[in-house]
Formats: structure tokens, C-alpha cells, sequence
């Protein structure tokens, strides 16, 4: 029997939480749930940092939890911090506090790694089973500091968007506004209401099969509605009715008569509200509430955290659906891009005895070939460097900063000059990270010059070998491809003077 | 209809519970020694009742407050019935010590004497006695113009003693403070005649020791009682272990209350404390005999004498937990378990810790501490636990009244040995009774909980009666944790799996159960509430009992001491028979039925129902779950409900009377009752395992 136990604490914007659970055979199940309420949130969103004050208090609860968790003798111990850490200016200095005083690692995770954790966790155990292939279901947490949407499909996520909207920014941000105290609903509808157009030109489908709210608002709420704490769900009719009955109750109606607790006043009713708001934008009956939270994802993941072998496997489709949003959105030459795509994975693929890369590398070149031309969306020239940065910007799930910054690189050398040490982009990275992204770009370098046309003229390709340091390309090609074979020829001195092979190509009518 | 119509006063409530409790002292039909313990206990309690319950009423009087408690009555009002009502009691007490109690216990051997009762005989060696002993440890206080009167601590006994200067012929007065801990000092025994005497009575007799010069004009024995409440100031308590230690020093010093002085006093030395102690005016008390009868306890629980005390009822170790090979784990690890103690043996609950204490297994044990005996096993177990590397976390209540010095003292000696002590939450009084044991075990961390409607006190759990409930149910680990987390301040409480918990949401949880039945009942159906606690005062319950009373529901309360609901009042609660059982053991658990359309709940709690309980203590309440123990429960509350020996109904006049049996009934005294049918119930496991032990050798098949 494989057992284990972990610990996860979630430094939110209103309260340090902490589950430890115990994984038998894979099986997770919790032991403890703590809570401790902070004004994270309050400080930053109003002071812009966490002040002394806040800081003592999360020490002294971080201390508490891990006595707790060495009374479990948890080996494990995970402790993420989301929106008001992250947004806090002494972000640094409050997580090297925790360090010397509490003695753990905060780690900052970004809105994108937040919402593939709770994707995770709801995943995990569908409330709604997916019927049909092009059905999409939802997930909204309303939270603090924001609010995030994801959409999602039998396979993967296909949208996620954070809004910097949560409850307690919003009535921070309005705090100023004339007439703030009565007139804060009418603001935060035409807040929520600016943000869900903008939602609407982008987001993939409105109508989805299901919505999974997250949050304890809502817990709270399916508690109130439901009389019983076991039901999962609420129905849109009463959440309607819930908000227009509350409407005019003042914070301290909402604790006496609802059963709200003290510290809920803050955020409870806006969240309601915008929640009320975005499920008439996505044209659902019914929320599920699935009562899983980030820490339950961010044990999944570590506990089904794939090894290097099956990482690609795993995770090609989410890659790629991410890759292909992002260059939707900026408009790419699709085509190009999945044939470049394509291409650089069949050499990788049949080059391995060189490069010697694994499953995660391959993942890497998938993005780096589907965005290598994203940055022609601002210029034609230099889009390579564009494409850096545009890929630099942007979030991946289950993928860290270090490895963005590889694939970044890679795109960055699909053209023109080769890595160089006076590259700072290139620089920063460790040299084994270097190492990775000369490979790679050799590799992608020759792939897209398979494809100089943009005309996807080379069908397929082989890769073979038929002298130890001679590598033969076969292209199955329609038509004539004259700039292909140019390009190829000066795209594929970096492979050759990296492997210290010499490559040809060999063109065979398809 | 009024508030007074509505509710009884509660303090004039306990007064008739401490009259039950008189009542087992007079009852002729109980053993000599009871009946002197009952008198000792009705003392005692009095004496708490002084300290803790009046003072609050003679401030409101002091400042004017004329403001009426949910009876309708004033403080005023109130402390003059007090007053009233204390003085009858106290007369039928002494008249029954007086009366019965002594010329019986002359009967058997027992002779008191007082200094003017001594027989000359005893006079040389109680000098010698006195000289040696008691002479030197005392020391009188004058009173005189440089002199003022001294401070003399709450409960202690005095002698007051006039003196004469007879070449000045001036009158003088001196105390002498003389300690209560030993009163009776054994002036012979031969086997069949016992020979006491009062200190306090041997002091009067040579008193002129200490004044040599002087003429002695007269000496009396008085004693005063203080307020003895704490004023915790928690909100600016940086260290409530320190504040507490600060406060208890002050205690003794609180303002009197009451005066005594034995009824044969002269009104001289009457009139000199009375001008000199500021008690509160009407407490003012003629003791005919000894003051203080709590010191009979001493006599009444006397070695031998089977034949003047009750038949003993030794605590049975159920079957299960005989087989001491057996880890204690692996039986709660089979199914619940329920004890209920003084019938069972408290031994499983000790034996829980001690095992967990040197079980290799075991992460971390937790409990709370409310009241405990100064040498329990608990403690030392919880010391060794610690010793052994153990995680161990004990949420002392420093605030348990009167408990207080000794919780201190222990929960130091804990935090010796590492473990990890919390000393209670400010504004708050830990009341739950909880204990968590966290093993790691193959299959993964298991918890093992102890829930209890009383302390973890082995000495009390042998005259308590009260319910306890082992689990290792995961909801209820889940809970038992989350309380702990609570209480040393990790976590903020969280959504329960079982239990519910007061100050949070206990009173409202009553109130919804109160109103299903409520609701029920006005819906055609059957509603029907069975409780059973220490105290019903909370007023917003007996509010939604009346409603549910006049929608039909019906409903029988089982309430020790003090009650403020008026029962079978018409339109108002004749559908409520409340009932009050004082017997030899304290009745003390905390039981709970709801009908609930047949769908039956059953709980236990560590509250009773009242104000203090649901808003200022952390309680817990837990379900019943399984079936059996369900049963079980129900059995032991239809034994209880029966009984018509030592329960009393409460008339809707607020009096009690005692529930008599028919020339046809049984006669049923509920506790001894039980503790049979524990018995039975246990020697029928025991004849059970002995057919199976019974080795009956197979025969050969083939032979016929």
C-alpha cells in the first residue's frame, strides 16, 4: 500500500486555508480543513502592499499550520498564494518573511496555473458528464481580487480569461464614487455587464452544458437555498429570487436574516450578485457547486503529476488548443502553423538518437512551432522577436515560467540569427535550458522551411539515415516547391553544425 | 398573559432544587450516612450559592437596578424570597441534624461533643492535645482602637473571644482563625463507640491559653461567606494563566455576604460582628449547632458501616473492554461504543489515553480539560504521552469554577513536559468534553474520538451520572479535529459533519428541532421531545417549548436543577411534564429525542439549556448514530421517565412533589434500576462467553 500525506495551504485574499489530506493508492482523502481569516485582500487592493501588521498575523497562522502538520507528520508541504500576494509591490518581502519565521516556500501562482488546478479538481469527478463532443461547460469563480471564467471540453480547456474584477476590488475601486453606498449595485452591473460584451467577442461558445461556481459564497448560498448542505447545485430561478430579495437588505439584514457569517459581508452579496449576472450571460439554469477548491487541484496535481515520459501524451491537446487560441486571436496563418507543427514533431520524432530530448521538450516545440509566426501580427520585420514576446505574455497550463521562457526562445530562433551569448532573452536561461532551445529551433528551423510558402506543399516527410553522420529528408510533396528547397538549405546549417550531421532532401512526388 | 406568568425566577428555582436535595437527608428511608451526606451537600451547595449566584443580585441592589429578570420580579424581590426561603431550609435542616440525625448517630456509636458537653474525663489529654498542637499554630487577632477588625477569608471559621483586663476592668475582643480542613478530632474509639470533638469547640475550652492576664468573658464560633466570582478582565488579559493566578489571590477577599454564628451566641458578642462585618443585611444566620454541616461529609462517608450507607454499587467493566490483551483501538475500531457511567466503568476512558500514551502508532492526542482530580491518571498519562514524543494538545478551562488553583497547577506540570497547553479562549468558557487520539495505521490515519456529557474525571465519573461515546466514525474525526483546530485558534470553525456547537449555532439547531416538531404536530402528525439536562433557564427555548406544547407536541424534560419553565399551565405548556430526579448519584448527563416524524434523532450534548451555556461556552452536541446504542439510550431514558421513588414533578406553582408509586405500581428508582440492568445485561455476556468456552469434543463420525 503507497500512502502518503500532504499538505496544502492556499494564501487567499481573505484567509489562509489549509487541507491535509492522506493519499492511499492514489486516493485522496481529507483530513483537515483549516481556515483563518486575513485581510490580504484589504491591504493591497487599498495600500497596494501587505502591511506589518498582516504579515505578523499570517506568520503566526503559517506557524500554527504546520505544527499541525508535523503532528501528521505530513512529508509534503504546498503553500501557493494567488491575486493579493501576487499583486502586493512587497510581494518578495512578505514571502521571505513566511520563509525565516514559518519556514515554508510560498509559492506565487498565476490566475492560468489558479484555474488549471481547479480544472483539475473538478475534472476529477465530473457533476456533468459530457454527452456530445462540441458541448462546452464552464467554470466561474468569483473571487476577491477576480473573477475567472474557463471553458471547457470533453478534452480540454479551450478558454480562460481572468477578470480583474473581484468583490472586494470592485467596492474598493467604487469606494470613491458618488453616491458609492447605494448606487455600488448599479456600478458593479455595469462593470460586470462592460466585461461580459468584451467576453462575447472572444469567448469560443455562451452556450454551455454546465456552470461549476466556485467559491464559498456560493457554498454558503447552496446551503441557504437548498435547507441541506448535501445538495450540489443551484437553480438560476432562486439565485433570481435570492438577489432581488436581498437587494435592499443592508450587510447586517444579510448575517441576521440570511445566516451570513460576519466575515462573509464583505464579499457576499456582490459575488451574488455578479453571479447572477453571469449566468444569465451564459444561458444556463442550473450552477453546480462543486465544493472543490484550489488546494484539492494542487494535491491532484501532485500526486498525478505524469512523469517525463508521458508528459506530452497527457497534455498535447491542451497545448495545442491553447497555442491555436492564442493565434486565433491574433489572427495566424493556421494553416502554416499546424504544418510547421506537424512537420518539427516528425523530426523530433525521428531524430531523437540526436537530440536525446524527451516528452516535455516535444511539448515545448509543439507550442513554439503553432506561435513561431505570431509576431507577424504586429510586423513583418523582426516578427521573430515579436514572437518572443508575445509568447513571453502569455499564460500556458501545466507549464512553469522557465519552460514559457524555452519556448519563447525557440520561437524567437526559428529564423535569422542563431542563439548568441549577447541575447539577454537567451541568457537568462540555465545552459542546460540553452542547450534545449538550440535543439529545438534547429529542429523547428528546418520544419518551417518545409513549409516556406505557406502552402503546405510537402504532405509528409521521413526522416532517415543512411550513413552514421548523414541524415536524409524524404518530402512527400503536390507541385513544385522551389522556395522550400532554398530556404531548406540555409535553414539547416544550425542542425547540421549542432548534430554534426549532414542533412539532404530528397523530394518525392506524393 | 404576564412575564411572570410565563417563567420562574431561576435563582428561587435552584433554592427548590437544593431542597430536594435536603429532602434525601430527611427522608427517614434512607441509610443514616446518606442522609448525612445529603445535609453536607445541601451546605455545600449553599455555600456556592452564596458565593457565586447572590452577589450579582445584592450589586443590582446596591445600584438601584430595579429592572425585573423574565420572572417579573426584582432584585429586590427576589433576594428578600431568597432570603426567606434560605432561613426555612436552614431551620429544617439543623432541626432534622438536631433531632434525628445525632441522637441516631448516638445510637450507633457517634458522640459530638462541644466544649460545654466534654465529659471531664477527656479534659487532661485534649489539653495536652491542645497545647502541643493547636496552641502554637494559632494566633488571636485583637480588636481594639489601634486594632481594627481584621480581614478574615470567606468560609474560614472564627472564634470570637471577649476578654477582661482585670486590673483596668477594660473589655476587649480578639479572633483567633483556626483552619476547617480537619474539624473532627477523634477523641477515642473502641470499634462501637466513636468520641468526637469539634475544633473549634476544643479551642473555646482552653481558649484562656492565649490570654494570660486577661479574664475570658465568652467566645463563639461565626464564620462569614464572600463573594467568591471571579472578575476576569479576558479582553485586556495578555496571559490569562497569569490573570487568573492574580484573581484567585482576590477571591478570598471579595465582600461578605453572610454572617453565622451558632444560635447560643450572646447578643453582645452578636452585636459586635454584626457592627463589624459589612454582610450583606438580612444574611444574617442562628446556627442551632455546628456551623457548616459540609464538614459531615467526613463522617458520613466514615469507613465500615455498611449497614447506615446505601448498597454499593460498584462501576462494571463491560465484557468488550475486559480483555486487556486487546488494543483499545481495535474494539472502538469494531463499532461505537456507549458508556455510561457511574453504572460503567470509567476505567476504558483512562485506559484510551494510557494506551495512546505508549502506542507507537499514535501521532497526537488531544482532549479538554474542564474539571479533573489532582492525581489522575489522565494527567500522568497525557505527561507520558508527551514524554514519548508524542503530540499532545490539552485545552485547559483555567475558569472552571472553583477548579481553578488545581487546573493551574496541572497545566503547568503539563507544559513541563512538552505538551502543548492552551489555556482556554478569552470571552469564552470550554465546556466540551472531547478527546482525539490520531493514529497512523496501515491503512492510513485513523482517528479515535471520546465524546462525554461529563469531565474527565475519574473520581467524579463514580458518582456523576453521565454518557460518553466512543467512534472512530470519520465525520466524527473530521469534527473532533476541526473542534481542536477551534480551540487552539488554527482555524476558524468550519461546516460540521456531525456535530453542532455552541456559541456558534447550538441554541438556533434546538430551535429548529423544536419547531419540526412544532410543525409537525400542527400539521396533524405526532411531535414529541424528550430531554434530559442539568438546568433549563435559556429563555428563548422555553418560548418555542411552550409553542410547541400548545401546537400538540408532547414533550417530557428530565431537569435536574433549576427549571424557570412553568409546566401543564393551561394554553401555555400542559403538554410539558418536567420531572427531577435526586438520588444517590449526580444526575448530570445531557440527552436529547426528537421524534421527527419517526425518523428519530437522539443526541448528546455537554449543555444544558441555558444563556451561559449556548452564548459564553464552547459546547459541543453530537448525533446518535447507531442503532443500538440508540436503543440502549431510549431504555436507559424510559428507566429514567419511570422512575417514582426519587423523582419529583414540577407543579405549575413552581414547588416540586415526589412522584409516589400505586398500591399496584412497581416501585422504580431509576438509577438503581439501570445499574441492575447493566448488570444483568453484562452477566449475560458473561454466561454467553462461558458456553463457548465449553470444549466439547466432536465424536467420531463413523461410530453411531
Amino acid at each position: 500500500m503507497n500512502k502518503r500525506v500532504l499538505s496544502v495551504i492556499e494564501i487567499g485574499s481573505r484567509a489562509i486555508r489549509m487541507s491535509i489530506v492522506e493519499v492511499i493508492d492514489g486516493k485522496i482523502s481529507i483530513l483537515e480543513e483549516l481556515r483563518q481569516q486575513v485581510r490580504l485582500g484589504k491591504d493591497v487592493f487599498n495600500k497596494g502592499k501587505i502591511l506589518r501588521s498582516t504579515i505578523n498575523q499570517c506568520i503566526l497562522i503559517l506557524k500554527n499550520y504546520k505544527n499541525l502538520c508535523d503532528e501528521y507528520k505530513a512529508e509534503e508541504i504546498y503553500a501557493v498564494a494567488a491575486t493579493a500576494v501576487r499583486d502586493a509591490s512587497n510581494v518578495d518581502i512578505f514571502i521571505d518573511n513566511i520563509f525565516s519565521n514559518a519556514g515554508l516556500v510560498v509559492e506565487i501562482i498565476s490566475t492560468t496555473k489558479g484555474t488549471e488546478y481547479v480544472y483539475n479538481a473538478i475534472n476529477s469527478n465530473l457533476l456533468n458528464k459530457f454527452k456530445r463532443n462540441d458541448e462546452y461547460q464552464a467554470i466561474v469563480e468569483i473571487g476577491s481580487g477576480t473573477v475567472e471564467i474557463s471553458i471547457f471540453n470533453r478534452k480540454c480547456i479551450v478558454f480562460s480569461r481572468s477578470l480583474p474584477m473581484g468583490a472586494l476590488k470592485m467596492k474598493m475601486i467604487f469606494s470613491d464614487a458618488p453616491n458609492a453606498e447605494e448606487g455600488f449595485f448599479n456600478y458593479l452591473k455595469a462593470a460586470v455587464e462592460r466585461e461580459l460584451r468584451n467576453l462575447k467577442r472572444e469567448i469560443p461558445a455562451s452556450k454551455v452544458s454546465a456552470i461549476y461556481g466556485i467559491g464559498p459564497e456560493l457554498e454558503l448560498l447552496t446551503k441557504i437555498l437548498n435547507s441541506s448542505e448535501n445538495e450540489n447545485y443551484i437553480n438560476k430561478k432562486d439565485l433570481e429570487e435570492f438577489c432581488s430579495k436581498i437587494y435592499s437588505f443592508s450587510d447586517d439584514e444579510i448575517v441576521h436574516k440570511m445566516n451570513v457569517p460576519y466575515d462573509y459581508t464583505d464579499t457576499f452579496h456582490p459575488i451574488i450578485f455578479m453571479f447572477s449576472k453571469v449566468i444569465d450571460f451564459f444561458e444556463c439554469d442550473k450552477i453546480y457547486i462543486p465544493k472543490v477548491n484550489l488546494r484539492y487541484g494542487v494535491a491532484l496535481s501532485v500526486i498525478d503529476s505524469p512523469d517525463k515520459m508521458d508528459f506530452f501524451n497527457k497534455y498535447k491537446i491542451q497545448f495545442k488548443t491553447t497555442a491555436i487560441n492564442i493565434g486565433r486571436r491574433l489572427n495566424f496563418d493556421e494553416k502554416h502553423a499546424l504544418k510547421v507543427a506537424n512537420l518539427a514533431l516528425k523530426i523530433f520524432d525521428e531524430t531523437k538518437e540526436f537530440h536525446q530530448l524527451c516528452d516535455k521538450e516535444k511539448a515545448y516545440l509543439t507550442i513554439a512551432s503553432i506561435l513561431h509566426d505570431i509576431g507577424s501580427s504586429l510586423s513583418d520585420s523582426s516578427h521573430h522577436k515579436h514572437s518572443m514576446y508575445i509568447i513571453k505574455s502569455q499564460d500556458f497550463f501545466y507549464l512553469e515560467k522557465r519552460e514559457k521562457n524555452i519556448i519563447a526562445n525557440v520561437a524567437r530562433y526559428h529564423r535569422n540569427s542563431e542563439p548568441k551569448s549577447t541575447h539577454p532573452d537567451y541568457m537568462e536561461l540555465s545552459p542546460k535550458d540553452r542547450m534545449i532551445v538550440m535543439k529545438l529551433s534547429s529542429i523547428l528551423r528546418i520544419a518551417d522551411s518545409l513549409d516556406n510558402t505557406h502552402l503546405q506543399l510537402v504532405k509528409n516527410i521521413r526522416v532517415i539515415k543512411d550513413k552514421p553522420n548523414s541524415l536524409i529528408i524524404v518530402a512527400y510533396v503536390k507541385g513544385q516547391i522551389f522556395t522550400e528547397l532554398y530556404s531548406f538549405r540555409h535553414k539547416k546549417v544550425f542542425f547540421e553544425t549542432l548534430f554534426g550531421v549532414s542533412l539532404r532532401l530528397k523530394i518525392k512526388k506524393d | 398573559m404576564k412575564n411572570a406568568d410565563f417563567f420562574f425566577n431561576r435563582e428561587l428555582s435552584w433554592l427548590e432544587f437544593n431542597y430536594r436535595v435536603l429532602e434525601e437527608g430527611l427522608d427517614k428511608s434512607n441509610p443514616l450516612l446518606e442522609r448525612l451526606k445529603f445535609l453536607s451537600i445541601f451546605s455545600n451547595n449553599l455555600d456556592e450559592f452564596f458565593m457565586v449566584r447572590i452577589s450579582g443580585l445584592i450589586s443590582q441592589v446596591k445600584s438601584d437596578f430595579q429592572i425585573k429578570d423574565m420572572s417579573g420580579q426584582t432584585p429586590g424581590d427576589i433576594l428578600s424570597k431568597i432570603n426567606l426561603r434560605v432561613h426555612e431550609l436552614v431551620k429544617k435542616q439543623y432541626e432534622c441534624f438536631n433531632n434525628d440525625i445525632i441522637p441516631e448517630m448516638r445510637n450507633e456509636g457517634f458522640n459530638f461533643y462541644t466544649a460545654k458537653t466534654i465529659p471531664e474525663m477527656y479534659l487532661e489529654s485534649l489539653k495536652n492535645l491542645f497545647l502541643k498542637k493547636h496552641f502554637l499554630i494559632l494566633t488571636p487577632m485583637a480588636v481594639d482602637q489601634s486594632h481594627p477588625f481584621p480581614f478574615l477569608s470567606g468560609k474560614s471559621l472564627n472564634i470570637l473571644v471577649k476578654i477582661e483586663d482585670p486590673k483596668k476592668k477594660e473589655i476587649k475582643y480578639a479572633i483567633i482563625p483556626y483552619p476547617t480542613d480537619d474539624r473532627f478530632i477523634l477523641i477515642s474509639d473502641d470499634g462501637n463507640l466513636k468520641n468526637y470533638i469539634f475544633v473549634g469547640e476544643l479551642i473555646k475550652l482552653f481558649v484562656s491559653y492565649f490570654f494570660r492576664g486577661y479574664n475570658v468573658l465568652d467566645s463563639a464560633i461565626f464564620r462569614i461567606t464572600r463573594d467568591a466570582e471571579l472578575s476576569i478582565d479576558e479582553e485586556g488579559a495578555e496571559d490569562l494563566l497569569l490573570e487568573i493566578e492574580g484573581q484567585l489571590k482576590k477571591r478570598e477577599k471579595g465582600r461578605p455576604i453572610r454572617l453565622e454564628c451558632q444560635s447560643d451566641t450572646s447578643e453582645d458578642i452578636k452585636s459586635f460582628l454584626k457592627e463589624n462585618i459589612n454582610f450583606y443585611e438580612g444574611f444574617f444566620f442562628d446556627i442551632e449547632g455546628p456551623i457548616d454541616l459540609s464538614s459531615f461529609m467526613q463522617i458520613a462517608t466514615v469507613r465500615g458501616y455498611q449497614h447506615l450507607k446505601d448498597v454499593s454499587l460498584p462501576p462494571i467493566l463491560p465484557f468488550e473492554f475486559q480483555n486487556e490483551k486487546e488494543s483499545i483501538f481495535s474494539i472502538i475500531a469494531k463499532k461505537d461504543w456507549l458508556l455510561s457511567h457511574p453504572y460503567e466503568s470509567f476505567d476504558p476512558v483512562t485506559r484510551f489515553i494510557e494506551e495512546a500514551s505508549v502506542d507507537p502508532k499514535v501521532l497526537a492526542i488531544k482532549m479538554t480539560l474542564y474539571r479533573t482530580s489532582g492525581d489522575s491518571p489522565i494527567i500522568a498519562a497525557l505527561k507520558k504521552a508527551a514524554e514519548n514524543k508524542k503530540q499532545v494538545t490539552v485545552v485547559v478551562e483555567l475558569k472552571a469554577r472553583f477548579d481553578e488553583a488545581q487546573n493551574i497547577n496541572w497545566a503547568k506540570q503539563l507544559e513541563q513536559v512538552g505538551c502543548h497547553v492552551v489555556y482556554g479562549i478569552v470571552g469564552l468558557k470550554i465546556h466540551c468534553k472531547i478527546a482525539l487520539v490520531v493514529r497512523d495505521e496501515d491503512d492510513g490515519i485513523k482517528r479515535y474520538i471520546h465524546l462525554s456529557t461529563g469531565n474527565y474525571n475519574d473520581k467524579t465519573a463514580r458518582i456523576y451520572t453521565d454518557l460518553g461515546l466512543f467512534t472512530s466514525k470519520k465525520s466524527y474525526g473530521r469534527d473532533a479535529s476541526a473542534i481542536f483546530n477551534l480551540l487552539t485558534g488554527y482555524s476558524e470553525p468550519p461546516r460540521w459533519k456531525k456535530m453542532v456547537c455552541a456559541p456558534l449555532d447550538m441554541r438556533n439547531f434546538f430551535i429548529d428541532k423544536i419547531t419540526i416538531e412544532k410543525n409537525n404536530a400542527l400539521s396533524g402528525g405526532k411531535g414529541k421531545i424528550i430531554a434530559k439536562m442539568n438546568s433549563l433557564v435559556d429563555g428563548k427555548i422555553i418560548k418555542e417549548l411552550y409553542e410547541a406544547s400548545k401546537a400538540g407536541v408532547e414533550i417530557q424534560l428530565v431537569v435536574r436543577g433549576m427549571c424557570c419553565l412553568k409546566p401543564s399551565v393551561k394554553n401555555l405548556s400542559e403538554n410539558i411534564k418536567v420531572i427531577s430526579i435526586v438520588d444517590r448519584f449526580l444526575e448530570h448527563s445531557r440527552i436529547f429525542y426528537f421524534y421527527n416524524s419517526g425518523d428519530e434523532n437522539l443526541y448528546f450534548s455537554s449543555a444544558d439549556w441555558m444563556e451561559r451555556n449556548f452564548d459564553r461556552r464552547i459546547e459541543t452536541l453530537f448525533p446518535i448514530e447507531d442503532e443500538d446504542i440508540k436503543r440502549e439510550v431510549m431504555n436507559l431514558m424510559k428507566i429514567t421517565l419511570s422512575d417514582n421513588t426519587k423523582a419529583r414533578i414540577l407543579t405549575p406553582d413552581g414547588s416540586y412533589k415526589r412522584i409516589k408509586p400505586d398500591a399496584s405500581e412497581k416501585k422504580i428508582r431509576s438509577q438503581v434500576e439501570i445499574y441492575n440492568m447493566t448488570l444483568e445485561r453484562e452477566k449475560a455476556k458473561q454466561r454467553e462467553k462461558e458456553v463457548i468456552k465449553k470444549f466439547i469434543p466432536k465424536k467420531n463420525p463413523d461410530i453411531t
